[in-house]
């Protein structure tokens, strides 16, 4: 050993180095080990979430998997985007291109539903102020 | 409740949000007490993960306190505090009975690639993440595990990904003792995995990145020595003339898919001809000796790279590679934290409230004010 990789080690406690060098001392060792449920609390049997509307799964599966998320459901036309990349297999670059083609019009339609809701908001605004300047003016 | 939201690449805000509530019989709702900022939210921000919907909250490493829980949850009560496995898992399917908890098969509806994610875009699920005041985990009878009394959030935070994950990525490279190990990547999972290898016995580690502050804290945190590839003409060659002209026994691929070193692949990963920059991976290969093992841990999206299988098939290489299967290294790695062996809380350089979180990310982003890691703290 160089007399750098001595200096670079040295810090380092003695029990430190080689404290997990033993196959027995590795949880990842074999990485697919016999099977077992992956903690002893593990549910043996769980129930299926109800299918909501707008949610996406892969082609190759039927139904839903038992748990999902319902955070975001398709909307708009990124939502539609999105259904035919989903009615796509996964391994047809299709598939993807076509998640990210919706991730950007996601965005614009973000944005425009913003600027509609400030656009809106404004007008209310200005008819408001007519409104109030001709009624103190009568 | 109050939860950051992706509003576009490199667009991000604090809102506020329905509250979480259980939705299955195995669902707990926690209130988070620290969330970090992963390296791979950053791939989120950049809007480089395909299924990213605007109003999602990101976060899957988080620490959190029991609100609530679902009929059937046994092994959790309303104010325990836990820390939670970034891989959501059902904990008896196929791959979950083997180990595989990150590749679970009934938690990700939308993708055969891996498990559901907490916060990583709807490929791995569409599942909120913890960067918010409270988050539902489903399955709360298999990934949460509970934090000791005597230990503050912080010193456990990163078993939720990074350390599981640094340490995969070293015992994938086979480490029987004595071999030589380069890490490529100086970020916090690249820190875990060159003290993994260590752990593991390895006789000499050497660290790679372009960012100086990241190559002194590897050289500091690690005991590492470290070389910022920028400042040398070829590192493929000067790597392996460090190692008698063969190369290293093993190498392991830290970066994922923004990785810097060839304007040509930025250009076509930046530009989505290619899923990511594969540099990292293609150095890895290159660089290791033949017969070699090159261990993955780097993110990278479907559906292709241009990754030299060539050289791979050529030199006899073994490359071993997955999502960490988090679950079954928890244990293990909360008794070396404990022990004294990993300063997991040490690779914290910054801290944030929840409203800053936008602004904590553009400094990670940034690598800005020497910043390593980034956690938040939504109930500050």
């Amino acid at each position: 050993m160089t007399d750098r990789q001595h200096q670079a080690r040295q810090h380092l406690d003695r029990p430190v180095v080689g404290a997990d060098l033993p196959k027995e001392e590795r949880p990842g060792v074999p990485m697919e080990r016999e099977t077992r449920p992956l903690t002893p609390t593990a549910p043996e049997r769980f129930e299926h979430m109800r299918r909501r509307h707008g949610l996406t799964h892969r082609a190759e599966l039927r139904s839903m998997t038992p748990v999902f998320s319902t955070a975001q459901p398709l909307h708009g036309l990124s939502g539609l985007l999105r259904r035919v990349a989903y009615s796509t297999r996964e391994t047809r670059a299709r598939h993807w291109m076509l998640l990210l083609a919706a991730d950007r019009v996601d965005v614009l339609e973000h944005r425009v539903g913003k600027l509609v809701k400030t656009a809106a908001l404004a007008s209310a605004g200005a008819v408001a102020v007519l409104v109030a300047t001709r009624f103190f003016r009568d | 409740m109050r939860a950051l939201s992706y509003l576009g690449p490199n667009k991000l805000k604090v809102v506020k949000k329905p509250d979480p509530c259980i939705e299955h019989e195995n669902d707990a709702i926690l209130k988070v007490t620290r969330a970090a900022i992963c390296g791979s939210d950053l791939h989120l921000l950049h809007g480089l993960v395909p299924d990213t919907r605007v109003g999602c909250t990101f976060g899957h490493e988080f620490t959190g306190t029991v609100e609530g829980v679902g009929p059937s949850v046994k092994n959790l009560r309303r104010g325990d505090r836990v820390v939670v496995p970034f891989n959501i898992s059902c904990g008896t399917c196929f791959y979950c009975s083997r180990g595989l908890s990150a590749n679970c098969e009934n938690t990700n509806p939308n993708s055969d690639l891996a498990s559901g994610v907490y916060g990583y875009s709807h490929t791995t699920g569409g599942y909120e993440g913890g960067q918010a005041e409270y988050v539902r985990v489903p399955f709360a009878d298999v990934g949460p595990m509970k934090i000791p009394d005597d230990m503050e959030e912080e010193e456990v935070l990163f078993l939720s990904d990074i350390l599981p994950t640094g340490y995969q990525g070293a015992e994938m490279g086979e480490i029987k003792g004595g071999e030589t190990v380069v890490v490529f990547g100086c970020g916090p999972v690249g820190l875990f995995a060159m003290k993994s290898a260590w752990l593991l016995g390895a006789g000499r580690v050497l660290a790679v990145d372009h960012v100086d502050y990241r190559l002194d804290f590897a050289r500091r945190y690690a005991g590492v020595e470290a070389v910022n590839f920028k400042k040398v003409p070829d590192i493929v060659a000067w790597l392996k003339d460090q190692f008698e002209g063969r190369g290293p026994d093993v190498v392991i691929e830290a970066v994922g898919m923004e990785a810097e070193g060839s304007k040509f692949h930025r250009m076509l990963g930046l530009g989505f001809v290619q899923a990511g920059v594969p540099v990292a991976i293609n150095w890895a290969i290159q660089t290791v000796r033949k017969g070699g093992n090159v261990s993955i841990i780097g993110v990278y999206g479907p559906p292709w790279n241009l990754v030299d299988i060539g050289t791979a098939m050529n030199k006899g290489l073994t490359l071993r590679m997955n999502q960490c299967n988090v679950r079954r290294y928890m244990t293990h790695l909360l008794k070396h934290i404990r022990e004294g062996r990993i300063d997991a809380k040490g690779i914290i350089t910054h801290r944030f409230p929840l409203e800053s979180a936008p602004k904590a990310y553009r400094m990670f982003s940034d690598k800005k004010d020497g910043c390593v890691k980034c956690v938040l703290m939504p109930a500050a």
